[in-house]
């Protein structure tokens, strides 16, 4: 049997002051996404 | 679709803290207001005190998206004086994506940042020469022109 492939997926934060907070101690940049489920 | 691409997830976790805002929630009025959002696709890069560096609104096929990501990621950095750093993004782009929309941007302030950290005018100059070479026809090509 084959083994199941785990997709991958980006683990978004919902909360954008989380997101900064983050940005801020990991020295990474915010990537915010504004979307309207289609 | 865009973000199940590895190649773009891969530039996501290794540069960025994503964060997705449904724009119809009422939940989320305050942070539409907050960033005056008004059109999606909206893309937004913001630093680590949420002061907003690089915006673009529409969609982009993968490889577009992660150009301009990498290119937005660039700007970013650059303004944060960072100019290493992104003196490398700018090459990522221009190595893997050459013929992308946001190409010739990326040259662009590849000269912009080497001026920026050197002093030098040569610098800027040898990477504006690069745009006007590979990317004669783009609009940066205009922008580089100061007569």
């Amino acid at each position: 049997m084959a083994t199941p492939v785990e997709e991958r997926s980006i683990r978004w934060v919902t909360s954008v002051d989380d997101a900064i907070a983050q940005a801020k101690t990991t020295g990474k940049l915010v990537l915010l996404d504004f979307f309207s489920p289609t | 679709m865009t973000y199940p691409q590895t190649f773009v997830q891969d530039i996501i976790e290794a540069q960025c803290v994503p964060v997705q805002v449904n724009n119809t929630l009422d939940a989320n009025k305050p942070t539409v207001e907050r960033f005056r959002h008004i059109w999606t696709p909206d893309v937004r890069v913001l630093d680590g005190s949420g002061f907003e560096l690089y915006h673009w609104n529409g969609y982009l096929p993968p490889a577009e998206f992660a150009a301009r990501l990498l290119t937005g990621l660039g700007y970013s950095r650059l303004r944060l004086r960072q100019f290493d750093e992104a003196a490398n993004l700018y090459a990522d782009v221009l190595r893997r994506f050459p013929t992308a929309f946001a190409a010739p941007e990326a040259q662009y302030f590849t000269g912009v940042a080497a001026y920026r950290k050197t002093g030098e005018a040569n610098a800027l100059l040898h990477g504006w020469h690069e745009l006007e070479k590979a990317y004669p026809q783009s609009e940066w090509a205009v922008k580089q022109n100061f007569d």
